[in-house]
């Protein structure tokens, strides 16, 4: 009896599973976004780097999303080097709770992440070694921290992300979306969960001063403007047609949706926005440092860049061009501020802005 | 006498007194291995809540702020209405499959199960999914489906989703409970004359309070530790709770260690209460005659048929249906952008998610771990029930309460505990990042399931069936072997069941404490998430749940004949 009911449902799963099947459109593999080109044949530009030999065991990286460039970065590096790379990836908040909580007998010996607040407060601790990689000179240097204690290796961008599908209109900045086409329809990344999306406030703050910021966000808010999640679900949000633009999202997840056939666009606002660099740092207590530097030099030349532009973050080298859709940093209107300025007064804005548009 | 015979260590040949000193010896080595295993990682959170860590003070004072009597009381509430809605779900369902016609219909259980084997995000985020502005809910259902979306939105509708992933904890107690109540205690009173009503508030309900106020303890603590929906949906609608305060502590930047272990150590108070309560309802065996042994059926009306029937549908399409469709049509769209159409969905990304160089190892790592920390714990956790049953002794409370504590606070603060204890620097040898590390945090999170599954069917079992097993001549090894170990199967092979499937599915121990390099299956699956590849993460979520089901059904199948065997 039992076996009869359980091929009957079988064969019923068979022939629904082939008839759909017929019918159902497939993944083109090129859009696989694990899948990225290979770096750029190495040229005789001065920021190709030669593998050091004589370099031996292995390294601990902690490193933020997203995991596919981490990935193809670590796959590059031990095919030059023939060091083995373990990697921890995950968001930012995961990776430094668990440095935080080793810190007691520390096992990193890279850490790679995505803002550059926890990089700043590690440095001030004495935590990170100082070093200036391979191909430094040539990175803009309010990228480069204090002392060389870290340094930013590539940069995401915060963009008005649009639905092209179910937007009125294409907004141009971010006041834009004030008026009665995006009634009810923008979304912001929760700052209380997303760190760029605090960065961008304290930036507006910085640059704009905070009667203007407020005046801003007052009217954004009486538009009906929605702050729910991180980053990644208000990309998903906007994607699936909920709202129709996402206020401050990372350009890079934008990019790979649109790559994937999405109807996106990405719109860097006219009056400025922040350019997010991702800071890496060697940890004081790395057990095998000439290893670390040499993946620090990787990262900044001319290979490991490629493999970032290819994961289309913007390269912190500007003679690597940025992939297909994206903008090189020199195109990108920034907000006049400094990174250790809003690291420093991030906490009280977001403290702000929370008791102003999100206490319940 | 009958204390010794109950002990799985006292050998063959051992005098009564040979035999309890043993058993001391046993509950102590227990004892040990518990207070290394799950007292010295929670003592490290203790201490830093009272110390403080790294240059941050002692967040202990700031408890009594208002905001945070709020966050104490929001998560009493949430535990409550959870514990509400999983008995209204689970009871009747135990009921119609244990003593009813129904219980032929073995697929239900398995349904039943399904929710269970969902990671707790995915199923907040399909419900989320499903509700949204524009979703699937508001385009079929219309107007019905804002409505759904406002009623999801509230705290009560976040207590109905976290209840569709832990009723069957409940479930699955109170039905084991049912299945090994003898039929006598029920025929008695049938033939007594007792009405229906009698029969279920004089003679059924007494003999469960023990397992249900188990169960429901066990409900408790998980709604009150469990981070899926008050993280996604909570934070949503402003219903902060500790386990969702403790989150933020320990993931956004700035981190607090001394908030999080301050926080955490509130919970943990609130959970000891609870288990306390617990201890106090069930203090006393329920005792009842073994005459017959057999299962009882209640004949069912067609009334009273149809509206278990209707129960059932209802309770498999919240807790299930729903969050499925939405599941799976994630796991299936191409282009989220686009309308839903069959143009627009494919089986791709199941192949995609199984390469070795995107899922396939996470999911190998999974089973692997899962089985290893399982079958560990099942060992450990039938020497504990064992051992606490019978005469108390405070070597036996403490082994109890150790065995129970994992659960008592939230995984993220036990992750955090393990590290702060096993990356000691003092410490001369540590499994610290390696896989040893992986199977001990296992192992001490499922243990807490495995012992309530053991001892729920340990406290069915009539102590005159070993008595006569003593007095034919049977020695301690072979009464335990050939007389309790068989009654206690039921409870050993769901609990060990239960575990490995909560190891398929937990997300927070497995990201924290795993090796650097060694991916699991939950932390791929919402690492998924995070990037935006939300395809990859609901077909792994169903190669996972589809997984554990056929696993499921096979174990299931064996039960059943085993038990058929038994009633033979």
């Amino acid at each position: 009896m039992l076996r009869l009911r359980t091929r009957a449902v079988l064969a019923t799963a068979a022939v629904l599973s082939l008839t759909s099947l017929a019918a159902c459109g497939s993944v083109d593999s090129a859009s696989d976004s694990t899948v990225s080109p290979a770096p750029a044949a190495a040229t005789d530009s001065a920021l190709t780097w030669k593998a050091p030999t004589g370099l031996s065991g292995e390294l601990n990286l902690y490193s933020a999303n997203p995991q596919g460039l981490t990935d193809d970065l670590v796959a590059e590096f031990t095919k030059e080097t023939g060091v083995k790379v373990n990697v921890f990836a995950g968001e930012t908040g995961k990776v430094t709770a668990k440095l935080d909580a080793e810190w007691g007998n520390p096992q990193a010996d890279l850490v790679y992440l995505a803002s550059w607040a926890p990089a700043a407060k590690y440095a001030k601790a004495g935590r990170t070694l100082s070093y200036k990689p391979f191909g430094a000179d040539s990175v803009d240097p309010s990228w480069v921290g204090p002392n060389d204690d870290f340094i930013g290796r590539d940069g995401s961008a915060l963009a008005l992300v649009v639905n092209t599908s179910t937007a009125k209109s294409t907004p141009a900045d971010w006041s834009d979306l004030t008026g009665p086409d995006f009634k009810d329809q923008v979304i912001m990344p929760d700052p209380r969960e997303s760190g760029t999306a605090r960065d961008l406030i304290a930036a507006m703050v910085a640059s704009q001063g905070e009667a203007k910021t407020w005046e801003l966000f007052d009217k954004l808010f009486a538009n009906g403007m929605v702050v729910q999640g991180a980053n990644g679900p208000a990309l998903d949000d906007v994607t699936a047609g909920s709202h129709a633009v996402v206020l401050g999202g990372v350009d890079y997840s934008a990019y790979s949706a649109i790559k994937k056939g999405e109807a996106l666009k990405v719109v860097l606002p006219s009056s400025g926005t922040t350019v997010t660099p991702r800071p890496i740092f060697i940890t004081k207590t790395s057990k095998n440092p000439e290893a670390a530097k040499a993946f620090e030099d990787f990262m900044f030349a001319e290979q490991g860049q490629a493999i970032s532009a290819a994961n289309f973050m913007i390269p912190s080298q500007s003679s690597v061009p940025v992939a297909d859709g994206a903008k090189p940093l020199a195109d990108i209107k920034q907000f006049d501020f400094t990174w250790d300025k809003v690291s420093a007064t991030g906490n009280d804005v977001l403290d702000t802005f929370v008791s102003k548009y999100l206490k319940k | 006498m009958t204390q010794t015979q109950l002990r799985p260590r006292s050998s063959a040949a051992a005098a009564p007194s040979r035999g309890r000193l043993r058993a001391a010896g046993g509950t102590g080595a227990l004892l040990v291995l518990l207070l290394v295993g799950v007292g010295a990682p929670l003592v490290a959170v203790l201490i830093r809540a009272v110390t403080g860590y790294d240059g941050q003070p002692s967040a202990l004072g700031s408890l009594v702020h208002t905001d945070n009597v709020r966050i104490l009381r929001n998560t009493v509430l949430l535990g409550l209405m959870v514990v509400v809605f999983s008995t209204l779900m689970a009871a009747p369902l135990a009921f119609l499959m244990s003593w009813t016609r129904l219980r032929r219909h073995r697929w239900i259980d398995v349904a039943i199960m399904i929710p269970f084997m969902t990671p707790p995000y995915v199923a907040s985020l399909a419900w989320l999914d499903f509700t949204r502005v524009n979703g699937l809910a508001e385009q079929i259902l219309g107007p019905v489906g804002t409505l759904v979306g406002t009623v999801v939105h509230t705290p009560a509708g976040m207590a109905a989703i976290m209840s569709c992933e832990i009723f069957p904890f409940l479930y699955l107690i109170l039905r084991n409970h049912l299945d090994s109540l003898p039929a006598s205690s029920d025929e008695i009173a049938r033939v007594a004359g007792a009405s229906p009503w009698q029969r279920l508030s004089r003679v059924l309900a007494p003999l469960s309070t023990a397992s249900f106020s188990l169960g429901a303890l066990i409900v408790f603590i998980r709604a009150a530790g469990e981070f899926g929906a008050p993280v996604t949906i909570g934070n949503q609608i402003g219903f902060p709770v500790l386990v969702s305060r403790v989150y933020e502590d320990v993931t956004i930047d700035p981190l607090d260690f001394p908030s999080a272990a301050a926080f955490s150590s509130v919970l943990l108070a609130l959970g000891v209460t609870v288990w306390g309560l617990q201890q106090w309802v069930g203090r006393r065996p329920t005792p009842f005659g073994g005459r017959a042994a057999r299962r009882t059926t209640v004949r069912l009306g067609p009334l009273a048929r149809g509206l278990g029937w209707a129960w059932f549908w209802l309770v498999f399409l919240v807790s299930t249906l729903i969050p499925y469709v939405a599941v799976i049509l994630g796991a299936m769209t191409l282009l989220r952008s686009r309308p839903l159409s069959l143009n627009n969905l494919t089986f791709d990304y199941f192949g995609i998610v199984l390469k070795p160089d995107a899922g396939l190892p996470a999911l190998l790592h999974s089973l692997g771990f899962a089985f290893v920390g399982a079958t560990l714990a099942t060992a450990l956790g039938v020497a504990v029930a064992v051992a606490v049953a019978g005469r108390r002794s405070a070597g036996k409370r403490w082994v109890d309460l150790l065995a129970v504590a994992p659960d008592t606070v939230p995984a993220i603060v036990l992750a955090i505990g393990f590290i702060f204890f096993w990356n000691a620097k003092w410490l001369p040898a540590t499994p610290y990042n390696t896989g040893w590390m992986l199977i001990i945090a296992y192992t001490v999170i499922f243990l807490p399931m495995v012992v309530q599954n053991v001892k729920s069917s340990r406290a069915t079992i009539d102590l005159r069936l070993l008595e006569a097993a003593t007095v034919s001549g049977a020695t301690g090894g072979q009464a335990f072997i050939r007389v309790m170990l068989p009654l206690l199967m039921p409870g050993i092979v769901s609990g060990w069941l239960l575990a490995f499937l909560i190891g398929l599915r937990e997300v927070v121990v497995s990201s924290l404490v795993r090796p650097s390099s060694m991916d699991l299956l939950s932390p791929w699956i919402i690492g998924q998430f995070d990037q935006g590849h939300r395809a990859e993460a609901m077909a792994m979520t169903v190669i996972g749940v589809v997984g554990s089901t056929v696993l499921l059904v096979v174990i299931e199948a064996w039960r059943r004949r085993s038990s058929e065997a038994k009633l033979a």
